[in-house]
C-alpha cells in the first residue's frame, strides 16, 4: 500500500531547485498529504482530528514555504507536524482538565474501508487493543514504532524526517519492539487464536 | 530489519500474536474526498484576512488582560495628574485624626465660641496647602507639622490661647518651617478673637513677613479694627 503513495524525495527537491523551479505549495501538498496525515496519527493525534490537524499543518506550510531552504523537505514537514500535534495535545489536555471534556476513545481506524462488516469489526477490535498497548509506551518509542511497524516507513526515512542518526532509529525500534512484545504477552494475546 | 507484521510464521508465539495484531491495522490512507475537502478549507482559511486572527480568543484574551492591567495601573495616576485638586476640594476638612490630642477635636459643637465676624480667618484657610496630605502624612509638611495640627485643633475647639501658644512654639522652634505663614496667621487671628492687644502687632508682623500672603486681607482688617 505504501508504494502507491507518491512521495517527494529530497533528490526531487534538489533537482527542482537546480532547474530553477521554486517548490510550489501545490507540489508539497499533493506529494506529502498522506505522509503528513500518517505522521499526525503516529505522533498521537486522534483519528477524528487528523483532518483538522492536517489542515493546520498545511496552513503553516503555505505561510512558511517561501522561507524554506529546500533541504530535507520531509524533515521540515515532520517538524511542523510535530509542533502542531504537540500544541493540539496541550489544548486537548487543557480542555480535559479545565473544561471537563472526556477523551474520546480513538483507534487506528482508517477513514475509508472497503472491508465487509465482519472484517471491519475484527479490525476494530485489533485497533482497540493495539491502541491500549501502544498507549503504555513512551512517546519517542511509540512514534518510531508506529512509523515503522504500522505506517511502513523505512529506518532511513524515519532518521531523515526525525533528524536523528539511523542507528538511533534502530535502537529505538529494538527497545520499542521488545516492550511491545512484553505488553502483548502480558495482555494474554499470545495464547489467543489468530 | 523486517517489520514485525511480516513475522506471522515466527516460531515464537508472542511474536506471531504481535505480528497478527499489527497486520490487522493498515497504514492511514485518507480518501480523495478528504484530500479535496482539506484543500478547500486551507484555501478558504488562507483567504481570510490576516487581521481576523486578533478575533481569536487565544489572541484576544491576553491582549484584553494586558490592556486591563495597564489601564488599572496607569488610569488612577493619570487622573490624579490631570485633576489633582478635585479630591481635596470635595473632601471635608479632616484634622489629624490620628493625633495624640484627637479627643479635643471631638469637643461638642456647643462648646465653640459664637459665630465669628466675616473678617476672621476660616480654619480651612489656615490649614496647609494640601490638607488631605497633611492630615495623613503630617511629616510631609516638614518638622513641627504636628505642632501646627495641634494648634489648629485648639483653635477649632475655641481654645485660642492654647492655639496662640502652640503657634508661638512652632515659630520659635522652626523659624523657617514650611508652615510659618500659617503659624503667623493663626497667631494674630487667635489674639484678635480674644481682643488681645498683641493682635495688631502680630498682624503687622505677618504683613511684614508676607506682604502678598494668603491672609493679607485678614491681617489688614485686624489692624484697622484695633
Amino acid at each position: 500500500m505504501n508504494a502507491m503513495v507518491q512521495r517527494l524525495s529530497p533528490l526531487d527537491v534538489v533537482l527542482e531547485q537546480q532547474a530553477g523551479n521554486v517548490l510550489t505549495f501545490e507540489q508539497v501538498y499533493s506529494s506529502s498529504f498522506n505522509d503528513v496525515a500518517r505522521w499526525i496519527r503516529a505522533l498521537g493525534g486522534l483519528t477524528a482530528d487528523v483532518e483538522d490537524l492536517t489542515q493546520e499543518v498545511f496552513l503553516v506550510v503555505r505561510r512558511k514555504l517561501s522561507g524554506f531552504d529546500g533541504r530535507n523537505l520531509r524533515g521540515w514537514l515532520y517538524r511542523i507536524a510535530q509542533r502542531t500535534v504537540r500544541d493540539y495535545r496541550r489544548r486537548a489536555w487543557f480542555r480535559r482538565v479545565f473544561l471537563g471534556g472526556g477523551s474520546t476513545p480513538d483507534h487506528y481506524d482508517n477513514a475509508v474501508s472497503n472491508d465487509n462488516p465482519g472484517e471491519l469489526f475484527e479490525r476494530k477490535e485489533a485497533e482497540g487493543l493495539l491502541h491500549g498497548l501502544l498507549g503504555q509506551m513512551s512517546e519517542v518509542r511509540r512514534t518510531t514504532f508506529i512509523l515503522f511497524e504500522i505506517e511502513g516507513y523505512s529506518g532511513e526515512e524515519i532518521a531523515d524526517m526525525q533528524g536523528i542518526p539511523l542507528n538511533t532509529v534502530w535502537t529505538r525500534l529494538h527497545h520499542a519492539r521488545k516492550e511491545f512484545l512484553r505488553l502483548v504477552a502480558e495482555s494474554g494475546q499470545a495464547g489467543s487464536p489468530k | 530489519m523486517r517489520p514485525l507484521r511480516e513475522h506471522l510464521d515466527d516460531s515464537d508465539l508472542t511474536v506471531r500474536a504481535g505480528a497478527a495484531l499489527l497486520a490487522k491495522v493498515p497504514p492511514l490512507e485518507l480518501s480523495s474526498t478528504q484530500r479535496r475537502r482539506i484543500r478547500a478549507r486551507i484555501d478558504a482559511a488562507a483567504e481570510q484576512p490576516h487581521g481576523m486572527r486578533w478575533l481569536k480568543p487565544a489572541f484576544a484574551l491576553p491582549v484584553l488582560l494586558v490592556v486591563g492591567v495597564a489601564s488599572a495601573t496607569v488610569g488612577p495616576r493619570l487622573y490624579r495628574a490631570v485633576v489633582p485638586q478635585h479630591s481635596y476640594e470635595q473632601e471635608p476638612p479632616q484634622i489629624a485624626t490620628s493625633h495624640a490630642v484627637a479627643p479635643q477635636a471631638a469637643a461638642p459643637v456647643a462648646a465653640r465660641p459664637a459665630p465669628e465676624p466675616a473678617s476672621t480667618i476660616a480654619i480651612e484657610d489656615l490649614e496647609p496647602e494640601k490638607p488631605a496630605q497633611a492630615t495623613s502624612h503630617a511629616s510631609q509638611s516638614g518638622p513641627g507639622a504636628s505642632l501646627m495640627m495641634e494648634a489648629l485643633q485648639a483653635r477649632r475647639a475655641g481654645d485660642t490661647a492654647r492655639a496662640q501658644e502652640l503657634t508661638a512654639e512652632y515659630q520659635r522652634k522652626y523659624p523657617n518651617g514650611a508652615l510659618k505663614e500659617e503659624a503667623a496667621a493663626i497667631a494674630f487671628e487667635s489674639a484678635a478673637s480674644r481682643k488681645d492687644p498683641s493682635a495688631t502687632r502680630l498682624a503687622q508682623k505677618y504683613l511684614a513677613a508676607f506682604p502678598h500672603g494668603r491672609f493679607r486681607a485678614q491681617a489688614e482688617q485686624v489692624i484697622s479694627n484695633h
